[in-house]
């Protein structure tokens, strides 16, 4: 179970959260909605130990994380994908996954999880190939694939459909709720692709200057009334 | 095995051949000179392992040098230390090291990177200098310490004495293979894929669950320590030490040799030593003035024709003929 508690954070002077409550139970996905600037990001970062909280608590079963660092975090079992995804370019496919395997190190036996390459076929075909020469779709594929290496028990996805052609975006909506039914990984989805969202969370929240303002059942989000009020849309 | 690491390798025996095969034409001087040569060439890869793999560059490299080299006269050089050969060797590796880790910890850990840290391991290297200049008590001051005795001691009763040119050129080059061989096994398993994925994103690498601070420092360490040993070895070979090799034209000159050779490749800069002081020696007895002038032509050459460094030159032929049969 992933709690963060009251957390606040921002940008030296600026804040961005003010007092985010959430919790994520195993195998449950949670869909984080909001416009521009709302703070979506900043909290994946601020759970995930890339910006530190200035105030609340980060907390993954009974381990408070609020002041360890990004790889302690990784290594409890907090994967981050990042917008941009952050693979390395250098690195070749299969290399890129081994570097994903040290979180799991002390919790598993340190090599890459064989169903990996059941979720994403892909990454087992192009596994020799350098990762900087893959398409976007194939990059987000490997970064999902990277992050489940560590054996997570929680899965941070930020804007997993930007830049990716519609078909790649259809597969990740299917592959994200059976990925936590599986493995029993609680993950925070950041979507801009409200079909996505919709179609891959449990649950939704929205989020607008730096605090959780809605939430609710995806089918609940069908209302368009609602949708204008809270996303402009 | 993938074919990059099969060249590596073939290359690597190559010269593991040549150097066996070079006393049988060389004479006692020449001998010398490459051994030497070749000590520069293991600080060059020392260098190298660290910058190559991190693309962090440390300017004051020579510091470590000069830090092997100052412990391991010291050591050798006080008649009440028994064993002083072997006691100094480890010395001069662990004096480096430690440096570095003091150093490393305070510059990794507090998030110095990229310039930032090329500049303060330039002070480093001022400062070393600067140090063995002005603590003359211990250091001999501007003229150094000489006297140093040739390596000699006993293993497993086996003694091994290098006072003469080639027991001297044996051990060296023994020595230089080894480190290299093993600096080029660390730096293409795992360790090094993870200091590839450091370098070309950091935050990924710390975000996936590496301590890349620490990861980085130990690497800086390993690098130091071998910069120390070689130091260490130069100095009872040249039977002096002094200021300069711990300066910042050696810090300098190491880097041009690692350029020369090829980033990133451990064997290149060993043969971008060996070529650049043979190239110095050569010009230099008919016109001193004219080295530094062509030294700086060929680094601003090579740094455009071949930015991957000498040990590059095959694969481009090759790839340029690849490319001639294919547009034929």
């Amino acid at each position: 179970m992933l709690r963060t508690i009251a957390v606040s954070a921002g940008y030296g002077l600026l804040p961005v959260l003010n007092g985010i409550d959430l919790s994520v139970a195993p195998g449950e996905v949670v869909g984080l909605l909001g416009r521009n600037g709302a703070g979506k990001t900043t909290l994946l970062r601020v759970i995930a130990g890339g910006l530190p909280a200035s105030g609340g608590a980060v907390v993954l079963g009974d381990q408070d994380l609020t002041n360890a660092p990004a790889f302690r975090r990784a290594r409890a079992g907090i994967a981050h994908v990042p917008q941009g995804r952050g693979i390395f370019n250098q690195l070749t496919v299969r290399q890129n996954l081994e570097v994903g395997t040290r979180a799991a190190k002390d919790r598993g036996d340190g090599g890459i999880p064989d169903d990996i390459f059941g979720y994403f076929p892909i990454l087992r075909e192009r596994e020799a190939q350098v990762a900087g020469t893959l398409s976007g779709g194939q990059q987000q594929m490997l970064a999902i694939g990277r992050a489940l290496c560590g054996l997570p028990s929680v899965l941070l996805l930020d804007e997993p459909s930007e830049g990716i052609q519609p078909n790649i975006v259809q597969s990740i909506a299917e592959l994200v709720p059976r990925i936590a039914r599986e493995r029993g990984i609680a993950i925070v989805l950041v979507e801009q692709n409200l079909d996505l969202v919709l179609k891959a969370s449990d649950r939704c929240l929205v989020m607008e200057k730096g605090r959780i303002v809605h939430e609710g059942a995806p089918e609940a989000f069908a209302d368009e009334t609602l949708l204008k009020d809270l996303l402009a849309l | 095995m993938i074919a990059r690491d099969r060249n590596w390798l073939l290359i690597f025996a190559v010269c593991v051949a040549l150097a066996i095969v070079y006393p049988l034409f060389a004479d006692g001087y020449q001998l010398t000179v490459i051994r030497d040569a070749l000590i520069f060439g293991l600080f060059a890869a020392s260098l190298d392992f660290f910058w190559g793999r991190t693309g962090i560059l440390c300017f004051g490299h020579a510091a470590f040098f000069g830090i092997g080299g100052y412990i391991m006269a010291l050591v050798t050089l006080n008649d009440a230390i028994p064993f002083a050969s072997l006691l100094g060797i480890m010395g001069a590796v662990a004096g480096a090291a430690f440096v570095a880790a003091i150093i490393g910890y305070f510059l990794f850990f507090g998030g110095i990177r990229g310039s930032y840290f090329t500049i303060v391991t330039l002070a480093m290297g001022v400062i070393c200098q600067q140090a063995a200049v002005s603590w003359s008590s211990v250091t001999g001051g501007d003229s150094g310490l000489i006297g140093i005795p040739p390596i000699e001691f006993d293993l497993g009763g086996l003694h091994v004495d290098l006072s003469q040119d080639l027991p001297s050129y044996i051990f060296v080059s023994a020595i230089v293979a080894v480190a290299v061989l093993a600096l080029w096994s660390i730096s293409r398993g795992r360790w090094g894929t993870v200091l590839t994925a450091i370098q070309d994103n950091e935050v990924r690498a710390a975000a996936l669950g590496h301590n890349a601070p620490l990861r980085l420092l130990v690497t800086f360490v390993l690098s130091a320590a071998i910069a120390g040993l070689a130091g260490a070895l130069y100095v009872c070979m040249a039977g002096l030490v002094a200021p300069d090799l711990s300066g910042l034209l050696l810090s300098t000159e190491v880097i041009v040799w690692v350029a020369v050779g090829g980033r990133g490749t451990l064997l290149g800069p060993v043969l971008g030593a060996i070529f650049i002081q043979r190239a110095q020696q050569t010009i230099s007895s008919f016109n001193p003035s004219l080295w530094p002038l062509l030294l700086g032509c060929v680094f601003v050459i090579i740094v455009f024709v071949l930015p991957d460094g000498i040990l590059s030159i095959y694969a481009r032929l090759k790839s340029l003929f690849k490319g001639r049969r294919r547009a034929q």
